[in-house]
């Protein structure tokens, strides 16, 4: 009884100090969001406010700029994951269903590729990418961003979505088949439902990724078609760092994955690890 | 042609690569209308490969499968009209069981009262009257499978392939559901397929027992048939519990008369012009459990007890006869004492004779007749 009561209290601690560690910075990002501008250079600082100071976000929504940018992230994002989803499915579907039913000929060596290019390091592609988006006119484009970001979401999704795929049993599909259903429609109303908690999960991990990269906007983009990430960039300058508006920028660019992550959380879970046991 | 007919089936698995598995070899098998085949084998014979071939789930590497005299080789499995159940209960938890067994017939898209009718008459076969309204979440196993069962059949199929439905379930429930289907092969005279590895699912339920081994077909005979002159040592050792008696020895003839040689002993097996297989002399002698007496006067073979099994009122005696170690089905309670030295007597219409280089039954001049 004593021991359990040590060991609670011993991974409780633990999780709060982990806990603080990991929230802090987010707290006072959104503290220095919400502070007057006399408040925010004051030493010692405070850790908390009175009075919420809203000017930085009706500032951060009137600043064009960010808002294209965030517009920029969205779209960015949204596509390359439609179209990573839209490959990765299928391929994964195949990949899991090798040997069983359909023949794919180097089968192992296909998916070790695709896990590949998530391996390596994305500074090895910016330099070569910069240089091919200039000979081909599509720098500093929606279009060239979202080549750039299919390249970190469709690995990830082939990687996480094969795992998910080979955990249905595959008999159930069969059954619908048997059944007298074609093997499509066998596809479509038995097993891609099942995978959905799977697909949702790889989904927001992907966004994720694409949501915060700061790498490929810097080194693709230069005017037109910059992300948020890039445009908080905007709120350092030679003279001031404009500390109130890049932090209230940054809680809302964040916002939406943190109540996106918020809701999918079960499903996060089960994607996340799923991944990792395979 | 039989209704059911499988013609040199050959599947393949990885061809060309260095994973290469062949599942199914050259396997030629014809299956009547009406009349339930039971595959068996040990597990990765090619049973379960041969049947999704049947149903169209895998495609043949060469062969071709045949129903009611129409190639379906290439045909995909919603048009080879076959029911299927799989060890696995696959059952659809998200609608009704009503909803359940009238998904292949509304695939049939045939009117609305004659599906309800067609779900009515099979569920109470199954006795799913009750559950038709509920889902099917929370079921036990084998009410589940009962449900698929339902689902298949309800389609009326030309074939039924059944992939071990049983194994999952625990033993009572297992001996119900067999008892049901073999009712059902007899109401409704469906041909069917079942797959197992289970000898005693095997023996009881089917017309005629295929045994396979390693991909090929070794025998397909009667339940009795198979039992009592298996094709070779492999079936005789796999079919029975325990197995047949193999015992290695050498077949004399000597002034008209057959002599069997075990070791140093010897026995008068019949006359030479009785002896139905050509002189080979070096064979193993089959001999079943249950037909060995045992004595205490002076018989055919000699050997000292090593082991005794009781088993109720009936007793499994282990003799060791020089150096084979002989099982026999005691009738009664054995009295005898370990290492007492007994007699036994085999039973000469029982006994079956095998080549001891191919172990092939020396009496059987092929391996798979299709009697």
């Amino acid at each position: 009884m004593a021991n359990k009561f040590i060991k609670l209290t011993v991974i409780y601690i633990f999780g709060i100090i982990v806990l603080v560690w990991l929230l802090f910075p987010f707290y006072w990002t959104f503290l220095t969001s919400i502070k007057d501008p006399k408040e925010i250079i004051r030493v010692p600082p405070l850790m908390w406010v009175s009075e919420p100071y809203i000017e930085n976000y009706i500032l951060a929504f009137s600043n064009e700029e960010f808002v294209r940018g965030l517009a920029n992230t969205v779209l960015s994002s949204i596509l390359a994951l439609l179209v990573s989803l839209g490959l990765a499915i299928p391929a994964s579907y195949g990949l899991a269903r090798a040997g069983r039913g359909i023949r794919i000929r180097g089968k192992d060596s296909l998916y070790f590729t695709f896990i590949t290019f998530r391996m390596l390091p994305v500074f090895v592609f910016i330099i070569p990418f910069y240089l091919l988006y200039r000979s081909l006119g599509i720098f500093d484009t929606i279009g060239g961003l979202v080549i750039a970001y299919i390249l970190i979401d469709l690995p990830l999704a082939v990687w996480f979505l094969t795992g998910f795929f080979e955990d249905i049993p595959w008999e159930i599909e069969d059954a619908y088949v048997m059944d007298g259903y074609p093997r499509t429609k066998a596809v479509m109303n038995i097993t891609l439902p099942m995978a959905l908690p799977g697909i949702v999960a790889t989904a927001i991990i992907c966004i994720i990724f694409t949501w915060s990269d700061l790498i490929f906007a810097l080194t693709l983009t230069s005017k037109f078609a910059k992300t948020a990430t890039y445009t908080l960039l905007g709120n350092i300058t030679f003279t001031q760092v404009k500390w109130g508006e890049l932090c209230a920028q940054i809680i809302i660019l964040s916002s939406p994955l943190l109540v996106f992550s918020f809701y999918i959380q079960k499903y996060l879970v089960r994607g996340l690890t799923f991944g990792v046991v395979r | 042609m039989d209704f059911l007919y499988i013609e040199n089936l050959t599947k393949v698995f990885g061809l060309g690569t260095k994973n290469e598995v062949v599942a199914v070899k050259d396997l030629t098998l014809g299956v009547k209308k009406g009349e339930i085949v039971a595959l068996l084998g040990p597990s990765g014979c090619g049973k379960t490969t041969t049947l999704r071939c049947i149903a169209g789930l895998e495609t043949p590497t060469s062969g071709r499968i045949y129903i009611d005299g129409e190639d379906v080789t290439n045909q995909p499995p919603s048009r080879r009209d076959i029911g299927m159940v799989f060890q696995f209960a696959v059952v659809y938890d998200s609608v009704s069981v009503y909803e359940n067994i009238a998904l292949p017939l509304k695939a049939k898209k045939i009117s609305e009262t004659e599906i309800r009718r067609k779900v009515k008459e099979v569920a109470e076969f199954f006795g799913l009257s009750n559950y038709l309204d509920r889902k099917p979440a929370g079921l036990d196993i084998a009410t589940r499978q009962r449900i698929a069962l339902a689902r298949a059949l309800a389609k009326e199929p030309r074939i039924l392939l059944l992939d071990e439905p049983l194994t999952p379930l625990d033993p009572l429930s297992r001996v119900k559901l067999r008892v049901d289907i073999k009712r059902l092969q007899k109401e409704k005279i469906s041909t069917v397929i079942y797959v197992t590895h289970d000898q005693s699912e095997a023996m009881t339920l089917a017309d005629r027992v295929a045994i396979m081994r390693d991909g090929k077909l070794i025998q397909c005979s009667t339940p009795e048939n198979v039992y009592l002159t298996p094709a070779d040592t492999f079936v005789a050792r796999f079919i029975g519990e325990p197995g047949m008696n193999l015992i290695e020895s050498k077949l004399i003839v000597h002034q008209g008369d057959a002599f069997i040689n075990v070791g140093d002993q010897s026995f008068k097996l019949c006359s030479e012009a009785d002896l139905k297989v050509k002189k080979v002399e070096d064979l193993i002698l089959g001999i079943r459990p249950e037909h060995i007496d045992i004595t205490d006067q002076p018989a055919d073979l000699q050997g000292t007890v090593t082991f005794v099994e009781i088993h109720g009122n009936r007793s499994l005696v282990h003799i060791n006869i020089n150096g084979n170690d002989v099982v026999v089905k005691h009738p009664t309670v054995f009295s005898g004492k370990i290492n007492e030295k007994v007699w036994i007597r085999l039973q000469r219409d029982r006994i079956v004779l095998f080549d001891r280089e191919t172990g092939r039954n020396l009496e059987l001049k092929e391996a798979s007749e299709h009697a």
